[in-house]
């Protein structure tokens, strides 16, 4: 007879590959890492510039100048171009972080010699037409003001500001006046400053072809090269404080705590990662445990780092009923006062470093997936050295170890909180 | 285009069991399908299959907490529950594979109901509906558009239910009830993908499901939904910031002979940058920020839907104009050769990029084997591939008119 109370065996993870992009240089040396990977005969091609919010010193602008790259070039139209890419069934996609762009073509392998030229165009020709501007402001104007009815963007939006100022290149957030001071002008100066001739690399994903190399070479391989500058963004310190920012009628508030810490390159990032994890990073955290489960104040909570190029920070996130709201930021302080006062026990942290390995395994299938990791460590100009640096440490972290760092930043007086929602 | 191989077998209590075999990766993956949605719900008990779908992570018979094995294992797991299905997925490293049969047979072989479970999983859901369609700009208009398009079919209620009351009033024997009725393994089907043999899951499956009672597969008697005969209008006003339009027409199910027209004639409309709506409405005419065509992707028979924000100064008389003179347009003229080639180009580069990893393979398998066979994963392309423009114009001209349309008008308080 079966006994099903008994687990069976199993194994853990010890160590997990990671594929190693093959790194080739353009004519012009713009290096191409790609990865070789997958079943499915498609592929993703990335141009990646230093062209992050925080980059512009005007709001709004790297964001509306990539997204208007793809509306018009000094060859064809918005809707020719959009034609010419959904034709093929590909798909050419703009990203705006804080700190990087990136413009994306999607496509089937037997497509890209069709579909690479629009890419390139798109890349190096985009007009601005005054029209399409205007379009796209009072558009994302309008969507915005859609936004502003969530309490999931408002407590974003005030919890950067809390986090870093805001002024601060990553602490502000734009308004509706805001989108009343883009230009067409604006666009085209950072496109020339910051786009135009300033790929830091490209990284290509899928069933590489013998041609895939060739065709990049073609494309982006003869221009001249212009240098990026990338100036470190200051820190300043600022007092952290409990803000709540009123939205009449909510039925639910948003609650956020975080800190400033650092990013991936520091010592002990993946320490407070695994923390992290343990407080509000996976289904079994304390968090989840505690406001979930046990209470059931809401459909969900997180923890998180965040990293930026030069900082990073920790955000705890939720939305609760509005009458719970108080019981619920209680609760959140009382998980972190035990991550300081109490070890966590083995058991517990076994669990959670078997469920970051897991994931980590998980956020490797796939040749997309396995290009998103290199992103983000070619942002820091890290390779796979760190990689295995991660396993080991998650393999080898000690509940001593991260009652210390729970103890070294996450001290009450240091965590920013900001809610919104009724008043609480 | 990659095809997906696998292998079946049943067992005899009727599990149905695929194996999708790839090599390329350390992961494996276990998907179980149960054939029931929110259609199979009580009118005054709607939200059930939703909220037992959390009460299936409460602990079950022999295994009193589902995550913490799973966890410590390094697999992770979710679900979803539409209005035809319930789907639960594993992914775990490919070694740890049995540690998935274990927690899964358990659960469907009895689960732990506890009060507490019930209790706290009836609040998680009332704040999953309030976070989701309550406290979001525009987030009740499927909860409106539903009972307005459909008199009598259960589609008229979303998956969340119709009312935070239904789910405040779930009790332990209902809950029980719903259990023994849809969670046996005749009403479901299994899949496991990732590097593993047909043989070595075959052992598996029987050793942890077989002893599982068999159960009555569910008759299911689903009442009609009459045909339509005048046109339907609602309008509210709640406090967003945009006015927004709904205008929903029935169309067949997703098995039908029609169904792979209709999602075309939904693409040619609304979906994409060079799409009719995006470039005239948007683009051209600046009467929308923004607008699309979709289909549900029901099985029954469903609605086909266009939905938009209007940009501010516009009246919703000049907005429902300019659909409508969109529509026209469908009805009274044949798509261009090139549009129709260009939506069936996106079809086939849709389905090839979302099946890039094993877990939406072992969907895809699962949900054609509910359909009756999980062949049809790889088939269905070719119901797109055989669609004409006369059949879409039939379509447009026989469906598309305002006796078959429902509207609901969202517009800004005040």
């Amino acid at each position: 007879m079966l006994n099903r109370s008994i687990t069976p065996p199993f194994g853990k993870i010890t160590s997990i590959h990671l594929i190693e992009p093959t790194v080739y240089h353009l004519d012009n040396g713009l290096p191409v890492f790609a990865v070789s990977a997958g079943t499915q005969e498609v592929l993703k091609i990335e141009l990646i510039f230093h062209a992050g919010t925080a980059t512009a010193d005007k709001k709004l602008v790297a964001s509306a100048s990539s997204k208007l790259q793809t509306e018009g070039t000094t060859k064809r139209t918005a809707m020719e171009l959009a034609e010419a890419v959904d034709f093929y069934g590909a798909h050419l996609q703009s990203e705006v972080t804080h700190d990087e762009a990136s413009l994306d073509l999607y496509t089937l392998n037997k497509h890209v010699d069709n579909t690479i030229g629009t890419l390139a165009e798109v890349y190096s020709d985009p007009v601005f037409e005054e029209r399409e501007v205007e379009t796209y402001l009072l558009k994302s104007k309008q969507e915005m003001l859609v936004n502003e009815e969530k309490v999931s963007y408002l407590g974003a939006k005030a919890f950067s500001a809390s986090l870093f100022g805001k002024e601060h290149p990553y602490g502000r957030s734009a308004n509706q006046q805001d989108y009343d001071a883009v230009s067409r002008h604006d666009l085209v100066g950072f496109h020339s400053s910051f786009i135009k001739s300033r790929i830091k690399y490209i990284l290509v994903s899928g069933k590489l072809s013998s041609t895939t190399i060739q065709s990049l070479n073609q494309q982006f391989g003869q221009e001249k090269r212009l240098a990026v500058s990338e100036n470190a963004i200051p820190i300043n310190a600022i007092e952290p404080m409990a803000l709540h920012v009123e939205k009449p009628g909510a039925v639910q508030n948003s609650i956020k705590i975080g800190r400033v810490l650092f990013n991936r390159t520091h010592s002990d990032f993946v320490g407070m990662q695994i923390l992290s994890t343990v407080l509000g990073g996976y289904f079994g955290s304390r968090l989840m445990t505690n406001i979930r489960e046990d209470k059931g104040y809401t459909y969900g909570i997180g923890a998180g780092l965040v990293s930026l190029k030069d900082t990073g920070y920790l955000s705890i996130s939720t939305e609760v009923g509005a009458d719970t709201c108080e019981a619920a930021v209680n609760e959140i302080f009382i998980e972190i006062e035990r991550l300081r006062k109490e070890p966590i026990p083995i058991h517990e942290l076994e669990l959670v470093q078997n469920y970051m390995l897991g994931s980590i395994l998980k956020s490797l299938d796939g040749p997309f997936q396995i290009s998103d990791k290199w992103k983000t460590y070619l942002r820091y100009g890290l390779g796979s050295d760190s990689h295995y640096s991660l396993i080991r440490q998650i393999l080898n972290i000690t509940p001593e170890r991260l009652r210390e760092l729970a103890n070294t930043y996450l001290q009450r007086k240091d965590l920013v909180q900001v809610t919104v929602g009724k008043p609480i | 285009m990659g095809r997906i191989d696998f292998e079946k077998f049943t067992l005899d209590n009727g599990l149905k069991d695929i194996v999708h075999k790839d090599t390329s990766t350390p992961l494996a993956c276990l998907n179980i399908m149960y054939d029931v949605g929110s259609r199979d719900e009580d009118p005054n008990r709607t939200g059930f299959a939703h909220l037992f779908e959390h009460l299936m992570f409460g602990g079950s018979a022999n295994i009193p907490s589902y995550d913490s094995p799973l966890q410590i294992a390094g697999g992770q797991n979710n679900a979803f529950t539409s209005t035809d299905i319930t789907n639960y997925y594993i992914t775990l490293p490919v070694e740890n594979l049995e540690t998935a049969f274990w927690l899964e047979s358990d659960r469907m072989l009895n689960l732990a109901f506890t009060d507490k479970s019930l209790e706290v999983q009836r609040s998680v859901v009332i704040e999953e509906f309030r976070q989701r369609y309550l406290n979001q700009p525009y987030g009740d208009a499927w909860l409106l558009m539903r009972p307005l398009a459909f008199s009598t079919h259960p589609y008229q209620w979303a998956t969340i239910g119709k009312e935070e009351k239904h789910i405040e009033e779930a009790t332990m024997d209902m809950v029980k009830a719903f259990y023994a009725k849809h969670y046996r393994p005749k009403n479901a089907v299994m899949v496991v993908a990732g590097n593993v043999e047909l043989e070595q899951i075959r052992l598996l499956a029987e050793k942890w499901f077989a002893p599982i009672v068999k159960g009555e597969k569910v008759e299911r008697k689903l009442p009609k939904e009459p045909t339509q005969k005048k046109a339907k209008r609602l309008e509210v006003e709640r406090p967003v910031p945009l006015d927004a339009i709904y205008i929903s027409f029935h169309m067949c199910g997703k098995e039908d002979a029609d169904y792979a027209g209709w999602d075309l004639l939904s693409d040619v409309l609304g979906h994409g940058d060079s799409s009719r709506l995006h470039q005239r409405l948007v683009k051209e005419n600046r009467i929308f920020t923004s607008i699309s065509a979709f289909v549900m992707g029901e099985r029954d028979p469903s609605l086909f839907t266009i939905a938009g924000h209007l940009s501010q100064g516009i009246t919703v008389e000049e907005a429902e104009k300019a659909i409508w003179a969109e529509i026209e347009l469908l009805r009274t003229e044949s798509v261009a050769d090139i549009e129709l080639e260009k939506v069936k180009n996106q079809v086939e580069s849709t389905h090839e990029f979302s099946e890039m990893n094993i877990l939406n393979r072992a969907i895809g398998l699962a949900y054609h084997e509910l359909l009756g066979d999980a062949e049809m994963v790889n088939t269905e392309i070719d119901n797109y591939r055989k669609v004409t423009k006369t059949d879409m114009l039939n379509l447009a001209k026989q469906h598309l008119v305002p006796t078959n349309s429902s509207t609901l008008i969202y517009k800004r308080q005040g």
